[in-house]
């Protein structure tokens, strides 16, 4: 779905990512992994064309990122951002379908069967109580949930996360985790996602891409990433993957 | 269920239009009244009959022609100018409160205002100090104001791109510049510093047609151009990143949205001076009662800050026998009344 060749970014003289190539391939959970520094962020917005690269390129589907309009990108890609600051008192559901906008005609009126997608996609994030309540007034992981909605009312062909799940419970992060690795088999959605949390990349993801000092150490299935060696050396800390496939870090 | 949202929705839409119609005929119907009101006592149905007389001269029949005169020359002119700058500052207000992503930004904030008061002050010093000239105010002003929108737009520019943060701090830094320069002005001008203190407390007497139909010509082309992003700027208000990855070109739609309401806001200083709390109340106490969707909330703002500052206008001219200046008029009443909104809901100021 989507290829990374040769890519590279640098602020000024500062080098942030070199030489990038790997697949990230369709209806799989990927996951992106580093220390701080490594250049997640960065690469993240090379894959979301928010930051045009500075060296090689980023193919979805065949076409050059670049040659694509924002329009396009935005029929096949949605976005959830880490921290998003709203301060004008929009409604929860109003927000929900700003996802269907790049479907929609000039007039802005939504359709019939735009209304339907946005109340699935509430109803999947488990948002639909808050229909009427203000996106200014609720808390941080309950606007998470909105966003996620939003992105996925877009009907994404890729779906892209920056730590999307940060402001949510421990419940509601394994539960939308499981839904979306769900969603992605069965319907062939990409997923390309951010997370600090090691023991959920380890338990979710099909594929962990393992990033250090703006160099792609490795990308693979998370039995082949979290061994002690690689972890050792990516993260400089000592975890292994026992027998059930669950990932335990000691704090020694 | 999805019907019912749907019905919901539905009726949502046609509340919203009723609101619409609901306020231009009560912002119609108060113009009319204010024709109306004033020292010459002139009835509602004269005054009807005087402006259809336009049309069809034998309406006028009987009526005097000073009243005719007091209404064609004086009153309408002066209530619609009310009316058009009301509603220009109100809609460039709730534009730019939009495009900074800040509830407290106004029509003022990129210093449009600072440049206009500049332009009007150099055209009145020079006015004062020589003699055989006479410059034209209003032009003055607006010049001040584009070339203060263009100064504003180059510092704010990095790389190709405008940040709202960097507008803000631009808008700031050229207005203390102008408001110094103003401040030189006054000091020079000695006992002429009457004429620039008034003309900076906006003021709608003495407006001419010439006034009202620069103000339809400029506001009505921007707001038409405002109100066909008005979908864009809603997904704007999430960001530009959000906005970019829901489809919209932000560059460009933030470009021409600045342009579009510095000039509304250039003409409304150039024409009355600076009245102050209009573009930052009303879109601020209409998104409290039809929230925040911009292609309610434009239209409805034009007509809210049309019927408000008219209304001022027409306090300070009928019921108050002293002629306040109607910029001051609304600091002094808006002032409060935006704190008294605040301290109710309760919200904190950022």
């Amino acid at each position: 779905m989507i290829q990374v060749e040769n890519l590279s970014f640098s602020y000024g003289e500062k080098k942030i990512l070199e030489k990038l190539t790997f697949d990230i391939r369709p209806g799989k959970f990927t996951s992106i992994i580093g220390p701080n520094g490594a250049g997640k962020t960065t690469l993240f917005r090379l894959l979301t064309k928010s930051l045009p690269p500075n060296q090689g390129k980023v193919m979805l589907g065949n076409r050059d990122l670049a040659a694509v309009s924002i329009k396009d990108f935005s029929k096949k890609a949605a976005v959830v951002s880490q921290e998003l600051q709203i301060r004008f008192p929009f409604t929860c559901l109003e927000i929900v379908m700003m996802g269907r906008a790049p479907f929609r005609r000039r007039s802005g009126q939504i359709r019939k069967e735009d209304l339907q997608v946005v109340q699935e996609c509430m109803e999947w994030t488990d948002t639909q109580g808050l229909k009427d309540a203000l996106i200014t007034e609720i808390s941080g992981g309950e606007k998470q949930r909105v966003m996620l909605a939003k992105a996925l009312a877009q009907s994404p062909e890729v779906l892209f996360l920056d730590e999307a799940f940060s402001n949510m419970d421990i419940e509601y992060r394994i539960r939308f985790l499981k839904r979306l690795k769900r969603l992605a088999a069965e319907q062939k959605i990409t997923v390309v996602a951010i997370m600090h949390d090691l023991h959920l990349v380890n338990l979710f993801s099909d594929e962990v891409i393992v990033l250090k000092q703006g160099q792609l150490i490795e990308t693979d299935q998370p039995e082949q990433i979290f061994t002690p060696q690689k972890m050792k050396h990516v993260f400089g800390i000592d975890a292994k993957r026992i027998s059930s496939g669950e990932l335990v870090i000691s704090a020694s | 269920m999805e019907n019912q949202l749907w019905i919901k929705m539905q009726e949502k839409r046609k509340k919203e239009g009723l609101i619409i119609v609901f306020s231009l005929c009560v912002l119609v119907g108060f113009g009319l009244l204010a024709v109306n009101l004033g020292r010459a006592e002139i009835s509602i149905v004269d005054t009807v009959r005087i402006i259809a007389g336009k049309l069809n001269p034998n309406l006028l029949e009987g009526i005097p022609d000073s009243w005719s005169s007091i209404v064609w020359n004086i009153r309408l002119p002066r209530i619609l100018t009310g009316i058009l700058v009301g509603c220009g500052l109100a809609v460039s207000g709730a534009v730019f409160q939009a495009l900074l992503l800040n509830p407290l930004a106004d029509s003022y904030t990129m210093g449009v205002s600072s440049g206009a008061a500049f332009g009007a002050s150099v055209a009145i010093f020079i006015n004062l100090i020589a003699v055989n000239y006479h410059l034209p105010v209003t032009l003055f002003a607006f010049i001040g104001a584009l070339g203060t929108l263009a100064l504003v737009l180059r510092i704010a520019r990095v790389d190709g791109t405008l940040s709202p943060s960097n507008m803000i701090i631009a808008g700031i830094i050229v207005s203390s510049i102008f408001s110094a320069g103003i401040s030189f002005l006054k000091s020079m001008s000695g006992e002429g510093v009457s004429a620039i203190i008034y003309w900076l407390m906006g003021s709608l007497s003495a407006r001419s047609w010439m006034h009202v139909g620069l103000l339809v010509t400029v506001i009505g082309s921007c707001m038409a151009i405002c109100f066909y992003y008005a979908d864009d700027l809603n997904l704007m208000c999430l960001g530009d990143q959000e906005a970019r990855n829901l489809g919209v070109d932000t560059q460009r739609v933030r470009w021409i949205l600045l342009i579009s309401g510095s000039l509304m806001t250039a003409v409304c200083v150039s024409v009355s001076g600076i009245i102050g709390f209009i573009g930052l109340i009303v879109p601020h106490l209409l998104r409290f009662l039809v929230g925040s969707d911009n292609r309610v909330l434009l239209p409805l703002s034009g007509l809210l800050g049309g019927l408000l500052l008219l209304l001022a206008d027409t306090v300070t001219r009928v019921l108050l026998n002293i002629e306040i200046p109607v910029g001051v008029f609304t600091t002094l009443f808006g002032g409060p009344f935006f704190i008294v909104i605040f301290v109710k809901k309760n919200k904190t100021l950022f």
